[in-house]
């Protein structure tokens, strides 16, 4: 507390903490005009007062009266009421008026704006504050595209819900100050308009004549962020000091969240073009056959991942050089997990793209593959897979020619409802220089079904103990419920009861997961039912 | 128990010459750097045979493979012996899938 | 078309997914809507009753579960047939439809998603199981008005609880949809859902008549949120492994109690202990009774199943009290199924 000694006598103690502790500001002053005490509520609404000074604008300009006067003063509304106590001495109450809305907009703001990682609900966060809180109508404009094209949202007091629209950039040269506001030329409140020129798109329709407008640049990361456009209807007061104070903040606040966003939004979308070759391909038709697939990632936030699946369909026109054969599917699994590993497995995925251009013997497309991971610069360029070539056969049966380098063996399930292991299998890739493989063929009839699966499956940790591994049993025992089962519920179910058996666990622990079963004959299913 | 690293491994001298790494645990995507550098350490201090002892683990991923496949090309590289003296009959079965069974020297 | 017709097709349509017949199933729905049946009574008049009957074939086993599922397989590619036919102009905004974390019946959500789609909604339709994280990364990149969330089974409605709570953190209101909630959707309340829908067509009305663009502020003081959970709910999530071996091992010799099962019971007991809600454990508990009396296991196993679980939980009284409750119920059920199966009553609980 600002208190002058000597002047008025020393406050009590008791006195002191009881004025001190007031949320209204306090101040006295003598007969001669001059300040003797001030309490800390005071202080803040009103900087300057000074114990042993004249009393301050505005406290000099409120004659004493019951009712008192609001003033607007370093952006606040203010209810000042001064009265004549003891002596000529005169105290003045102080009420600041703002604090109340200016704490919900803060709260309000702080909520809204830092929720969303999109530029447009940030946008809209602060389209729909301006119109709760500061005007009748507002408007964010987001900085022009490349296309010389805004993109706004606009929010109207009392209507529900925001609209968007596009604008040509030109366009916005219509409202003084705003092209100034989008290009950064300007900081703070570019202008409090007169509205007489608001072109048409400003306002929504039914809106009435505008009375105020105020035009603030939202400032970015360095780059603007856009700007915020902020108006009142005619008749309505004008925005005064604390207004615009607020309204700084909005188009503060906004702006960095809208630049935030579009980081993350510029950053996911070089995310999503680096991974997009990365996740399985869309399963194609191929006659005689029906192939479904699933792959499930570890990784909490991303889709991809060390296991993967492709489905390599023949060239359509081969000509001189180009090899001619059948449709070949492969399913694999690189060493380790995440992005590394998804890397590594979008590089096995292209090679093979290529070298299967020149060369459709199974065992000799792996051997070129082992050779070009060993040369690989990169550790653990470890790789299992299987290559499964699908020739259709007479009587609508299909025969895979399997080759398995290093991974689980696929499983056969056949019409009777057995489920055999095929014996094929084979040296991983990217260990030695000399690979082994003992390749095998199978002959499916019409409703059997070839599973192919990596290790995720069945190393599941789960079950009823939550330590036990789901294991090769498992799946053949679950694969062998699944007969006369369309292939895409077939790969369905055996994902989810292995996700069963993984429990209720955030799935943080879980490896990578693929499935790719093709079953034998044509769309309709034979069914023993 | 919650205490315990995931991993840990000993390093032996059961002869002359020779080194055992013994692991216990999981070796895995997270644990598989600290083996690896655990084996690295080894060879470059210049043995004639490395050993692994992997009947204590308990858990193994295509990294913790990683691990054992390059202590194994790694030795070859340096003419260092390399066997696994013991493992459990799960890692058996996964040597058996990548087809190593006929190129490491495992305990009969 | 008159109604008569469209129910002729319903049993046509149950005929051919029962028998995996997707070309015929496919041919018999877009014949519907080329002779002017609407896509979104196809899809709620047709399909949607006729996967319920699929689920109740099931459970009264007279379809084996392999059968079950070609079944459902042939719907889902139906819908997507539907999906591929009927194209509406997006007039809407845009809807992020998913099905709960863990959540693997995938239809109902799907259906849901599609009479969105032709109520003129964008939608994107994410699928089975949705971890939290890939739902968020999701609402940032595309910005949606508003999550419809689907719920099939009310074990998900922990995990669902917390993908509500993520998607209003980062300013998305929720629509719950499905049985998960609860026939009356008194969970998709209790979990702080912006708005409930017990049908797809019910969802399609909730949406248009508008929902908050911004979630309300969780109202921490009322008495929702703060008592979801609790100190049994932690102790049978985090014990749930040791708890369902000591189950199994004082099973011993009892063939008829299988891990799944087993498991399912802690789940719902879970489930019911997070939301205090003991109708949901009671109603887990009779239904299993039905499935179990249709495959010829006595009613008495699930009394013996729900004993073995009350002996083990010695700390936990809430659990135990709902399994006193579930005994109840099943006892109820070991009665009523002396009678002939049509003379059954509903036993109040």
């Amino acid at each position: 507390m600002r208190g002058a000694a000597g002047s008025a006598g020393p406050v009590p103690d008791l006195m002191a903490a009881l004025l001190e502790g007031s949320g209204e500001g306090i101040v006295l002053c003598d007969a001669d005009g001059v300040v003797t005490l001030a309490n800390a509520a005071a202080a803040r609404m009103v900087p300057r007062v000074e114990p042993g000074l004249p009393a301050p604008a505005p406290l000099d300009s409120v004659p004493p009266s019951p009712e008192g006067r609001v003033v607007l003063h370093g952006g606040r509304a203010i209810r000042i009421r001064a009265q004549a106590v003891s002596g000529g001495m005169l105290a003045w109450y102080l009420t600041d008026l703002s604090a109340a809305r200016r704490t919900e907009f803060l709260l309000e703001a702080g909520r809204r704006l830092s929720a969303s990682l999109n530029p447009h609900r940030c946008a809209r966060a602060a389209a729909e504050l301006g119109a709760d809180f500061l005007a009748d109508m507002a408007i964010v404009l987001l900085p022009p595209t490349y296309r010389r094209r805004i993109e706004w949202v606009r929010a109207v007091s009392g209507r529900y819900g925001p609209e968007e629209g596009v604008l040509p950039a030109a366009e916005a040269a219509e409202v003084p100050g705003l092209s100034d506001a989008l290009a950064g030329l300007r900081h703070g409140v570019a202008g409090q308009q007169d509205p007489g020129g608001a072109p048409g798109w400003l306002l929504p329709e039914g809106f009435g004549p505008a009375g105020h407008l105020l035009v603030l640049p939202m400032p970015g990361n360095g780059v603007p962020a856009g700007a915020i456009v902020l108006a009142r209807r005619a008749g309505r007061p004008p925005f005064d000091d604390d207004d615009q104070v607020m309204a700084r903040d909005l188009a503060a606040r906004a702006g960095a969240a809208v630049s935030a966003a579009s980081l993350f939004r510029e950053q996911s979308t070089i995310n999503d073009i680096l991974t997009g070759d990365l996740l399985p391909p869309e399963l194609p038709e191929i006659e005689g056959m029906r192939l479904a697939g699933r792959l499930r990632a570890s990784q909490q936030a991303g889709a991809i991942g060390g296991d993967f699946y492709d489905v390599y369909l023949p060239d359509a026109a081969p000509d001189g050089g180009i090899v001619e054969r059948p449709p070949l599917v492969i399913l694999g699994d690189v060493c380790g997990k995440g992005a590394g590993a998804a890397v590594l497995a979008g590089q096995v995925r292209h090679s093979l793209r290529t070298l299967l251009l020149l060369e459709c013997r199974l065992d000799r497309l792996l051997e070129l593959l082992n050779r070009s991971l060993i040369a690989s610069p990169s550790p653990n360029s470890y790789v299992t897979m299987i290559l499964a070539a699908l020739r259709t056969g007479p009587d609508d049966h299909v025969l895979v020619d399997l080759v398995v380098a290093g991974h689980p063996p696929p499983l056969v399930l056949r019409k009777d409802g057995t489920v055999e292991e095929v014996a094929a299998r084979g040296s991983l890739l990217g260990a030695l220089k000399e690979i082994s493989l003992w390749p095998a063929t199978l002959d499916l009839e019409p409703g059997e079904v070839c599973l192919l699966y990596s290790d995720g499956i069945t190393e599941a940790f789960g079950g009823p103990s939550g330590r036990e591994m789901y294991g090769e049993a498992r799946l053949k025992e679950a694969l062998a419920t699944c007969a006369g089962m369309p292939v895409e519920a077939l790969v369905e179910r055996l994902e989810q009861l292995s996700t069963e058996w993984l429990g209720g666990g955030p799935g943080g622990g879980a490896d990578d997961r693929a499935l790719l079963a093709v079953r034998a004959g044509a769309g309709r299913t034979e069914t023993s039912w | 128990m919650q205490d315990m690293p995931p991993l840990q491994v000993e390093s032996l001298i059961p002869e002359p010459g020779a080194a055992r790494l013994v692991m216990t645990g999981e070796l895995d995507y997270t644990t598989a750097r600290d083996a690896s550098a655990e084996v690295a350490r080894t060879l470059a201090a210049g043995v004639d045979v490395l050993e692994f002892d992997l009947a204590g683990l308990k858990f193994i991923d295509s990294s913790g493979m990683a691990v054992v496949m390059n202590a194994y090309t790694d030795a070859e590289e340096r003419g260092t012996a390399f066997r696994i003296v013991a493992l459990t009959p799960y890692l058996r079965h996964l040597i058996e899938v990548v087809a190593l069974d006929d190129v490491l020297d495992l305990p009969g | 078309m008159v109604r008569q017709d469209l129910e002729a097709a319903t049993g046509r349509y149950l005929n051919l997914i029962g028998r995996a017949d997707e070309e015929g199933a496919a041919g018999l729905v877009l014949g519907l809507i080329g002779e002017g049946v609407p896509a979104e009574d196809v899809l709620l008049r047709v399909i949607a009753p006729c996967q319920r009957r699929v689920g109740e074939l099931w459970a009264s086993n007279e379809w084996p579960v392999a059968r079950e599922h070609g079944a459902t397989a042939v719907s889902e590619r139906v819908v997507a047939a539907v999906s591929g036919r009927v194209r509406p102009t997006e007039t809407r905004g845009r809807v992020a439809v998913a099905c709960a974390d863990g959540e693997y019946h995938v239809l109902p959500t799907r259906i849901m998603a599609e009479v969105l789609r032709l109520r003129g909604w964008q939608v994107d339709f994410l699928g089975a199981s949705v971890p939290g994280p890939h739902l968020i990364t999701h609402l940032h990149q595309t910005g949606p008005d508003v999550v419809a969330l689907g719920c099939m089974l009310p074990t998900r409605l922990p995990r669902a609880h917390a993908t509500i709570a993520a998607c209003q953190a980062v300013g998305i209101p929720v629509l719950a949809g499905g049985a998960g909630f609860g026939a009356d959707g008194r969970f998709a309340r209790l979990l702080g859902a912006d708005a409930w829908a017990p049908t797809a067509d019910a969802a399609a009305d909730r949406l248009a008549a508008g929902l908050p663009s911004f979630p309300a502020v969780p109202d921490d003081s009322g008495d929702t949120a703060v008592h979801l959970g609790g100190e049994e709910y932690a102790y049978l999530t985090r014990h749930r492994a040791d708890l369902l071996a000591r189950v199994m091992d004082t099973l011993t010799g009892r063939p008829e109690h299988t891990a799944e099962d087993l498991g399912n019971m802690a789940d719902f007991l879970i489930a019911a202990t997070y939301v205090h809600d003991a109708a949901l454990f009671t109603d887990f508990v009779v239904w299993t009774c039905r499935v179990l009396e249709a495959r010829q296991v006595p009613a008495e196993s699930v009394v013996l199943g729900l004993g073995a679980f009350h002996d083990v939980l010695t700390d936990c009284p809430d659990a135990r009290a709902l399994l006193n409750e579930g005994v109840a119920a099943a006892q109820a059920c070991c009665g009523r199924s002396a009678r002939p199966a049509d003379q059954r009553t509903e036993t109040s609980v």
